[in-house]
């Protein structure tokens, strides 16, 4: 056995050429970043039908026959006709629309005060975006796809009121397009709800809480938001964790009820996570 | 470089991934819920409610009659969360009478209308023994929870005490700071021509009220500072031309010199325990910093540079000092151990600083920044990180920090008439204003939270 000097040669260029290509890989992995969450939602911008929360394999309907679902958002009303399995609804309640805000001259004590509308930014989304967002739920509801616009309102409406009023066929999933619309809808409505007050530009900026909100269909919400958690928390703003957690608290109770097509709230928007993030994005 | 940019499409990849619902849902076996981000909060002051104050029964005390009071404290505590700057009371007009039943039930839903966020009722009550209560109850509209509750039993002639305590009490739960308002602040009243101004010791209520005169001004008196239990001050006095630090009983009113050598004393504060005294001396031509017993003896010197060394204030926990010397040439922040050791520049500006003072909160050093044709007041981290800027005025200097170490507050000297007068502002940088007071003032010290 003996190497002449082309072997060793090649040899030589094979090993350097793998010790270069190992170092080489060997540093990028070094290198990696670990995957940097997003601070902010991103930007809605659908490129496919993204997936949904579930597979899209039809399971049967859970959901109690409903009545015809007219093609604007379904009043509370109706979803007391048919309580859902879960969570109970809440007692009817009167909505009772106050007089516009000025309302200084007092009142006698009512025993059971009314609940009015609180005093709140005009949250009211433009009427196209919940239209789509409908528009894809009901397509959704039907289990097909949206097929383009050869379809007229009236087909979608009758599609609608077939799946979502007798229980009988199965109800798909809601998809990722219809489900990043409705975060759009639900982030554009409590965001100018969201007031931090005193701490802004104090270190609770770094603070982010995280609730889980339970919405009734009136999109009220079910009882007080819980924190689902809190990060950003040091022995500096430690002092301001309570304040953070009710400010984002507040935001969402004070914006409710939200205005949310009804056919995604199953499996939609009636359980979610809402994340606070009060510093803006650097 | 194809395996670095597979690797990049990977993380890409990940971080894609990343947004979409965290799977972490409340109920298991459940989807995971949509996951929602709100980013941005907006920063604006709060809106709060502040009714006058009902009485269970109108009574007539010392300080006039209970209804009357509960209006007037309602108004004192109004005037310390506005004074704040982080709380927006609402006007008279949107307020509306709360019966002293609705003190503990409140009538959310007409609140909820106004646009308060807050709402804070209260009572005062006479008692049998000459006393008043307070009564101080603060809700959240929105979740319709109370917040706290405290009940203050003061003497009539101190009822503004206990609106400060219960406007401590709402700033305290809603802001996350410590309490500031049941304070008293030390300071210089100036009067008379530029040259020949007139200086007397004042003592205040945070807010400007309870003023009073300590020394009648026949001789200029300079940077009075509080000992931690309020009994004792130590300031600066011309007293027969001699400069020099006395310290000022208050119970007593007797007052010495702090040390008993032939030399000028000057720019004195107390260590947080009250136990120290450090001051600068002018000894043979050197300027050092010197500390002393409270209660006298003999003093220790801390540093020995030919250089200026003075302007000494001690870290919360007392283990500190920072001070400010010229030994690079220009004035600039140094800290050192409380036994003069370890003496090491902090500040490396282009500007010149000066009068360090060290937040109770330890977390900051706040100061007068020279530079620019400016005196201005700023805070940096004990490291000399984190430099910021606070006042925007003309001559800003010789800051002092608010018992919670949230507000600062200095004194403002006019360009051209050379007036003086006391400002404050936030540790955000936000709502700077004026601190009024009868006359002109100058180097204000904001005393601790009395007890």
């Amino acid at each position: 056995m003996s190497i002449d000097r082309t072997d060793g040669t090649g040899l030589g260029i094979a090993i350097a050429g793998h010790a270069l290509l190992f170092a080489a890989l060997t540093f990028s992995i070094a290198h990696r970043q670990p995957p940097k969450h997003f601070e902010a939602a991103p930007i809605d911008v659908q490129l496919v039908d993204a997936v949904g929360l579930q597979s899209a394999t039809p399971t049967p309907a859970t959901e109690a026959p409903q009545q015809q679902t007219a093609p604007e958002v379904a009043p509370p009303e109706a979803a007391q006709a048919a309580p859902p399995p879960t969570p109970a609804p809440p007692a009817p309640k009167e909505q009772v629309k106050p007089a516009p805000s000025q309302l200084p001259s007092p009142k006698p004590v009512k025993a059971e005060p009314a609940k009015p509308t609180p005093a709140k930014p005009d949250l009211r989304l433009s009427s196209s975006l919940l239209k789509d967002l409908r528009a894809t739920a009901k397509a959704e509801g039907a289990g097909k796809r949206a097929t383009g616009s050869l379809l007229g309102n009236d087909f979608l409406k009758g599609v609608v009121s077939a799946s979502a009023g007798k229980g009988a066929s199965a109800r798909a999933p809601i998809s990722g397009a219809a489900m990043n619309g409705l975060a759009a809808a639900i982030k554009k409505q409590v965001q100018p709800c969201y007031e931090i007050g005193s701490l802004g530009g104090t270190d609770a900026m770094q603070i982010v809480t995280v609730l889980h909100l339970r919405f009734n269909k009136d999109g009220s919400v079910n009882g007080l938001p819980q924190v689902a958690e809190q990060t950003g928390l040091t022995d500096s703003n430690r002092r301001y964790s309570k304040q953070m957690a009710e400010m984002s608290r507040n935001a969402v109770l004070r914006c409710a009820p939200l205005k949310l097509p009804a056919e995604l709230y199953e499996g939609g928007w009636e359980n979610i996570e809402m994340g606070f993030i009060p510093g803006q994005m650097r | 470089m194809r395996a670095t940019h597979i690797l990049a499409a990977v993380i890409g990849l990940t971080s894609v991934s990343a947004q979409t619902p965290v799977p972490s849902g409340p109920v298991p076996g459940a989807p995971a819920p949509l996951r929602v981000d709100i980013t941005g909060g907006i920063s604006q002051p709060m809106p709060i409610a502040i009714p006058n104050m009902p009485t269970p029964a109108v009574t007539s005390t010392a300080a006039g009659s209970t209804d009357a009071l509960g209006a007037q404290v309602a108004k004192v505590i109004n005037g310390d969360l506005k004074g704040s700057g982080l709380f927006r009371p609402l006007p008279d007009d949107q307020l509306k009478p709360v019966a002293f039943d609705q003190v503990q039930a409140p009538d959310y839903a007409t609140w909820l209308q106004t646009g308060a966020q807050a709402l804070v009722q209260g009572f005062v009550q006479a008692n049998g023994d000459g006393t008043l209560t307070v009564g101080c109850y603060l809700y959240d509209v929105f979740s319709k929870t109370e917040l706290a509750r405290q009940g203050y039993v003061v003497k009539p002639a101190d009822w503004r005490r206990g609106a400060h305590k219960c406007a401590d009490t709402i700033y305290t739960r809603l802001t996350g700071e410590g309490p500031y308002f049941d304070s008293q602040v030390i300071y210089v009243s100036e009067t008379g021509p530029k040259k020949n101004r007139t200086k007397r010791l004042a003592l205040m209520d945070q807010d400007g009220a309870n003023h009073r005169f300590i020394t009648n001004g026949q001789s200029l008196v300079l940077t009075p500072r509080f000992a931690p239990n309020r009994q004792t001050i130590v300031f600066m006095s011309f007293e027969n031309d001699q400069p020099r630090v006395y310290v000022y009983d208050v119970g007593s009113g007797r007052k010495r010199r702090i040390v008993d050598e032939p030399f000028t004393t000057f720019g004195p504060r107390f260590s947080p325990d009250g136990k120290w005294i450090v001051f600068s001396m002018i000894k043979a031509g050197n300027c050092d910093i010197y500390k002393v017993s409270s209660s006298g003896g003999q003093a220790t010197r801390l540093t020995t540079s030919p250089s200026i060394d003075t302007g000494g204030s001690f870290s919360p926990d007392g283990s500190k000092i920072a001070f400010e010397s010229d030994r690079s040439g220009t004035q600039q922040i140094y800290v050192m151990n409380a036994d003069g050791s370890n003496q090491h520049r902090i500040s490396f500006g282009s500007a010149r600083y000066a009068t360090p003072v060290w937040s109770p909160r330890g977390d900051l050093i706040a100061y007068t920044h020279i530079g620019g044709g400016r005196f201005d007041i700023g805070v940096m981290a004990p490291d000399g990180s984190g430099q910021k800027v606070l006042s925007n005025g003309w001559q800003d200097e010789g800051p002092s920090w608010s018992p919670n170490g949230r507000v600062l507050m200095y004194f403002r000297t006019a360009q051209g008439s050379g007036r003086a007068d006391l400002w404050s502002v936030d540790l955000t940088g936000v709502n700077e204003h004026a601190v009024p007071t009868p006359l002109d003032g100058s180097d204000p010290a904001w005393g601790p939270l009395l007890p």
